[in-house]
């Protein structure tokens, strides 16, 4: 209300974006605007000074994890660290990315079976405001690790991806708890922080990863280049061909069809180290889901689709036709429904390609 | 059983069980406590016939399969790969494949049994003739009768993916998925087939993690992602 009054009186000014802002800043907004919380929410992960503990429910399991954040000179620290079976932890500086796994554990045989980044660099269309293709409302108010919180929900207009439940800091706008969930509204997964100090001064030991000869570390980069040819493609993703892939290998792909408003956020060619065969990776996004499409040779006729789920990760794995003898296997990964993931891969194709 | 534990299972059928019960369960089902399993089955059934969902899906746990299967192993050791090879995805192994695949997947339903970790959690689903005559004639709902032996083995298992049972009652994803056929999860019904749908497990969940990893390293809410990692759990 606070922000309409206004915007009606500078009517056709032209300045009703910039009181907009303004208020934004001053705060008269905020109070009563899910898109602003939204915004403040991103902003608030990425820049304020945190640590605490919280829960993960997750595919039937409970997880505890702790996680200290800060930003200094500009560059982001932040250090996760499993509180249940195996150590884990995984630490940032800046983009670069440490993961820190004690021998024998089952992330690292899985590492390795596809090869590690650099990461392409994501072009996703970063969020202004509102996700495309949901409905955002407040709920209300309601209290999480001893703060108090307001509460948003984030519903799809269509069955083809999930809705979220988010709880903000009332006076941060931190994530303090969210809750993804499914067609029904049941919830797949929940994150909630039992315990968090916002603000205070974070201890540089805090954020470094724990040392130790026996400790394995693997570094996810992220790389800055892409490949200009797919680079600003809304609703194709197409796969270039890395340099050093056989020009068998460079078989392109493209998805033939996306659920509305997602838009390929990466793509990258990776090789496997272990079969010297390479591994296409396209990455969409609709703002607020993300699923991955893998493609790699079938070293045998697996003809039978395959369904996984793990919480609200679901992958789909199926032969899909391609113009070399070998046939090819699709895999579709992401917090999407199954159906969603299906239809993705049973419609990824070969991109028709003049000349190459 | 208590009451209090009959409670918390019961919450946990109706989704509604909070921290507090799902440790209460996960505690009695480290110290073995007797009949869990059986009244989870059982609740799952009257749920599913109460919703008139029995039959058309499979309540089987995939454990009690893979430990059906396993006591088969270890009674007799001769090789049950006799009519495999029709199941698309154990075609044109050799038989020293197969042996291998046998051992893997031994120590794979041995460490169901123990760990009982990242084992439950992979419905594996697959399309094909095989799987819908299963359906057509009716799939048992419950543990085969004929394996009695595998019970002390499985007792636990089923409880172990609260949120799966779920997903499987609300029969969401095994009849709605895809416009196929209708579909049901592939049961591994011999080893051969099995170790395939173990290796492709590994496979997916190499991608899963990949996933993940991207999300956490591109998503705005940080490294939050990396917490589904949580999910690919304890050494082999």
């Amino acid at each position: 209300m606070a922000a309409s009054t206004p915007r009606a009186c500078l009517h056709g000014a032209g300045l009703s974006g910039l009181f907009l802002l303004l208020s934004m800043v001053t705060g008269t907004v905020r109070a009563d605007d899910p898109g602003v919380w939204l915004e403040r929410m991103h902003v608030a992960l990425a820049e304020l000074s945190y640590h605490g503990e919280f829960s993960y429910f997750h595919g039937g399991e409970l997880a505890s994890l702790s996680i200290a954040h800060a930003v200094r000179d500009g560059v982001r620290h932040e250090r996760l660290v499993h509180l249940n079976g195996m150590p884990r932890e995984v630490v940032r500086h800046g983009d670069k990315v440490t993961c820190v796994l004690h021998p024998g554990d089952r992330l690292i045989d899985l590492d390795r079976s596809v090869p590690a980044g650099p990461f392409a660099q994501s072009y996703g269309r970063v969020l202004d405001g509102l996700p495309q293709g949901y409905q955002v409302g407040l709920v209300g108010e309601d209290r999480i690790a001893g703060r108090s919180a307001v509460q948003l929900r984030i519903d799809p207009e269509a069955a083809d991806r999930y809705g979220y439940r988010l709880w903000l800091d009332r006076e941060t706008a931190l994530l303090l708890r969210s809750e993804l969930l499914d067609t029904a509204n049941q919830p797949l997964e929940i994150f909630q922080f039992v315990r968090i100090e916002i603000g205070g001064p974070i201890d540089a030991a805090m954020l470094e990863a724990s040392a130790g000869d026996h400790l394995i570390k693997h570094e996810l980069l992220k790389r800055d280049r892409v490949s200009a040819a797919s680079a600003g493609r809304e609703s194709v993703g197409v796969l270039a061909a890395a340099p050093n892939a056989s020009p068998a290998d460079g078989v392109e792909w493209e998805a033939g069809w996306l659920p509305s408003g997602f838009a390929m956020a990466s793509a990258d060619i990776r090789r496997v180290p272990a079969r010297s065969d390479s591994v296409a990776n396209l990455v969409y996004s609709d703002g607020m889901a993300t699923f991955s499409v893998f493609l790699e040779r079938a070293h045998a006729d697996q003809s039978p689709v395959h369904v996984a789920r793990h919480g609200a990760t679901v992958a789909v794995m199926r032969p899909v036709a391609a113009p070399t003898a070998e046939p090819w296997l699709v895999t579709v990964v992401g917090e999407v429904p199954v159906e969603t993931a299906e239809r993705v891969a049973q419609n990824v194709r070969p991109r028709a390609v003049a000349g190459d | 059983m208590s009451e209090r534990l009959r409670e918390s299972l019961s919450a946990l059928m109706d989704d509604e069980a909070d921290d507090l019960e799902l440790g209460r369960i996960l505690r009695a089902m480290d110290s073995g406590e007797e009949d869990l399993a059986g009244t989870w089955s059982r609740y799952q059934l009257v749920s599913a016939v109460l919703k008139g969902q029995a039959g058309t899906v499979g309540l089987r746990p995939l454990a009690l399969d893979f430990a059906a299967a396993d006591a088969e192993l270890v009674a007799d050791g001769t090789d049950h790969g006799v009519g495999t090879e029709n199941l698309a995805a154990g075609a044109g192994e050799t038989s020293r494949e197969r042996g291998r695949g046998r051992r893997a997947f031994g120590s794979f339903a041995v460490a169901a049994s123990i760990t009982a970790v990242a084992v439950v959690a992979w419905q594996w689903q697959a399309g094909g003739e095989a799987e819908s005559v299963q359906m057509a004639s009716g799939a048992p709902v419950m543990a085969p009768a004929s394996a009695p032996s595998i019970a002390p083995a499985s007792s636990a298992l089923p409880l172990l993916r609260p949120a799966d049972q779920r997903g499987l009652l609300q029969a969401s994803e095994p009849v709605q998925l895809g416009r196929d056929a209708a579909r049901t999860r592939l049961l591994p019904a011999n080893p051969t087939a099995a170790t395939v749908e173990i290796d492709l497990r590994e496979q997916v969940e190499a991608y899963m993690v990949r996933h993940a990893e991207h999300n956490a390293l591109h998503s705005r809410s940080g490294m939050m992602p990396f917490a589904r990692m949580a999910a690919f759990d304890g050494a082999q």
